[in-house]
């Protein structure tokens, strides 16, 4: 036998009598609708083996039920992959959006406001830590115009011709707030809203440690009004979070301590008190061994927690977070100064339960939980998201974001943030995208793609007129 | 039904169903195993299986890996019910955890199908609203189309674009932040 026809048949042969369950798993392992045209078309006894599995290779996904396209949605944490997946055919774009799974997305880190003038942040405004994926939404500028919600969602300020008011900034729809130019006066924002009563806290402030604290209040109850509130608090030169608190008091914090301003009811009236009233406790002590390295305080289902991000005292040292209630006790005589309590929330059994499915983000100027529930098995519960600064390079300090699990007491890198990043007091903020739904289309219009009838309406058009120019032109010509 | 007399709890477990798919292909199951499926749960409760229940949407092909599915995970349910009292918490633990991975690993597995299987098993799992394979089968299409541009999941899926140019422009008007 002449040897190349043997290597020939030796090549081929294998291939084309590969058993057919094998041919089927191969196929079965393809995933292009291209790839899969193909493989029946290479021979005969490839295009036999799949011959059973070929109608059904083609399924209809468009036609997916609404319950499994929105359990899909509902799957896709990062914004831009739930956004993406809405765009892919109009069923689905019109059964998501007529009942969004918004609900399961996961927060975005916002540059700090110092990385306005850096030219490297410029084009690193948002970022998801999760899909490592960097957003510029038209509505977001690093300047100081973000405002807090303690939900964790954000508002930016807007200042028009004639009025300044909050609007969504992914979809500038504006937000049911009393705004005007007091929100301009200070940087950091923080509201506290309750949309089904209506209910508010606005916290406006601003601190640097030579004129210290310098806020105002407003909730519902007094209206459009403004409290002032101003504060030494004590000489600190830090102020690592605030927040309001039951309404009336607002809680500042630093790496020692708290400060608890209360306006009193003179004060109230008056509607402006230069020396607020205010009671400083030390913040719980540091555990043998550690240092904090900053505060924050968030709302948690009515209470104010304090979370210390704290770093072990040797070189190098291992990162923790401890978890702090604060209750304020009424003084003795119901007017007197409330005393502060801190409640550890992190260490016995029965609390560990209670944040195993609590999702923390530290931030600035505000902080937040979310219930891991909502996220499946991709970010599971009981863990503190945070940014630590590095100060450790020798050249510009770069920021870190870490991940904090209470269960076993350890610190893990997420990710280390771009350039430009290099101011560790970073907010985080859940992203409220919203799709407006499309054009009801009548059922007729579903068999053609409508796309190309108005491209095709005007060739029908270009033709009818050059044939009746020609027309007009031989009849000039027998005349003539 | 024949052990009747033996107590309720070998009864429920003797109760068979049978199932018919599409091409009337004929599938003997328990009734723990059925009653993964809320369809044929409250088909059972309005006492209409005599004779078996008919499942003219599913295949046998699909029928048959969702039995293996429900089989799986019904013993799972039970084990967890059974073993509260039979173990020392310890024991209990460890011996969750062992099932907890296979089960797993079985989950695992029953995925490696093709898209075509994959979608029909989601509407097989819709339609039987069986909670736990929808939930697995709607993760894995979730985890294919993330990070994917809209172009690439048309191509994954072989789904026609039929949004017009304008309605396409102003979903991207609206969210330019996710094209970028």
């Amino acid at each position: 036998m002449p040897r190349r026809r043997r290597t020939a048949s030796a090549a081929s042969a294998p291939c084309a009598d590969l058993p057919p369950e094998l041919l089927r798993k191969i196929y079965g392992r393809l995933v292009f609708a291209e790839d899969l045209a193909r493989f029946p078309a290479v021979c005969r006894p490839w295009r036999d083996a799949v011959a059973d599995d070929l109608p059904l290779h083609f399924p209809p996904w468009a036609d997916l039920p609404g319950e499994a396209l929105r359990n899909i949605a509902g799957r896709l944490h990062a914004a831009s992959d739930c956004v993406r997946f809405h765009t892919a055919c109009y069923k689905w774009h019109a059964t998501l959006v007529s009942d969004p799974p918004w609900c399961c997305l996961l927060p975005w880190l916002l540059a700090p406001s110092s990385a306005a003038g850096d030219k490297a942040a410029k084009d690193q405004l948002c970022r998801c830590v999760f899909s490592k994926a960097t957003y510029r939404a038209p509505g977001i500028c690093v300047g100081d115009w973000r405002v807090a919600y303690a939900d964790g969602t954000a508002a930016w300020l807007v200042r028009g011709k004639d009025e300044t008011f909050l609007a969504n900034p992914l979809t500038a729809e504006r937000l049911p707030l009393p705004a005007d130019n007091a929100w301009l006066g200070r940087r950091h924002r923080i509201v506290s809203a309750d949309a089904d009563n209506g209910d508010y806290c606005a916290l406006l402030y601003d601190f640097n440690p030579r004129s210290g604290f310098q806020g105002y209040v407003a909730h519902r109850e007094i209206g459009d009004s403004w409290l002032r509130v101003s504060s030494d608090l004590s000489g600190s030169d830090r102020c690592c979070a605030a927040a309001c608190h039951h309404g009336g008091y607002v809680v500042c914090v630093d790496l020692a301590n708290c400060h608890v301003l209360r306006p009193s009811p003179e004060q109230y009236y008056k509607k402006c008190c230069y020396a607020t009233n205010q009671v400083r406790a030390p913040l719980p002590e540091e555990p043998a061994g550690k240092v904090r390295r900053c505060s924050y305080l968030l709302e948690y289902r009515g209470e104010l927690l304090l979370a210390s991000v704290l770093r072990d005292r040797r070189p190098g040292g291992r990162l923790s977070v401890s978890l702090h209630e604060l209750h304020l006790a009424a003084g003795q005589n119901g007017v007197e100064e409330p005393e502060v309590e801190w409640l550890r929330r992190d260490q016995s059994d029965s609390d560990i339960s209670l944040f195993g499915q609590e999702l923390l983000f530290l931030g600035f100027p505000n902080s937040f939980t979310m219930e891991a529930a909502d996220f499946s098995e991709e970010v599971s519960g009981g863990a503190a998201y945070f940014v630590v600064e590095d100060n450790s390079a020798v050249t510009e300090p770069t920021c870190s974001v870490y991940r904090y699990r209470f269960r076993d007491g350890t610190a893990t890198l997420v990710e280390r943030l771009p350039a430009g990043w290099h101011d560790a007091s970073c907010m985080w903020f859940l992203p409220a995208p919203k799709a407006h739904a499309p054009r009801p289309r009548p059922h007729h219009e579903d068999s053609e793609p409508a796309a190309k009838r108005p491209a095709h309406n005007i060739f029908l058009s270009i033709a009818a007129l050059l044939i009746l120019l020609l027309i007009f032109c031989i009849i000039l010509f027998i005349r003539g | 039904m024949a052990s009747a007399g033996s107590g309720d709890e070998k009864a429920a477990a003797a109760a068979m169903i049978t199932l018919i798919s599409s091409d009337n292909e004929k599938f003997e199951v328990t009734e723990a195993t059925a009653t993964l499926s809320q369809t044929i749960r409250h088909m059972i409760e309005d006492g209409c299986t005599d004779g078996g229940v008919p499942l003219p949407n599913v295949t046998s092909k699909i029928l048959a890996r969702v039995i293996e599915y429900c089989k799986k995970h019904a013993t799972a349910a039970a084990g967890e019910e059974g073993s509260s009292s039979s173990f020392s918490d310890a024991a209990f633990l460890e011996v969750d955890r062992a099932f907890l991975e296979e089960l797993e690993e079985f989950d695992d597995a029953f995925l490696e199908v093709d898209r075509a299987t994959l979608f029909d098993l989601i509407l097989a799992a819709n339609y039987l609203d069986i909670k736990g394979l929808l939930n697995l089968t709607c993760q894995k299409v979730a985890d294919s189309v993330k990070g994917k541009t809209p172009e690439q999941i048309r191509e994954m899926y072989n789904i026609v674009n039929d949004l017009t140019p304008e309605e396409e422009a102003e979903i991207r008007r609206e969210t330019q932040w996710a094209f970028e």
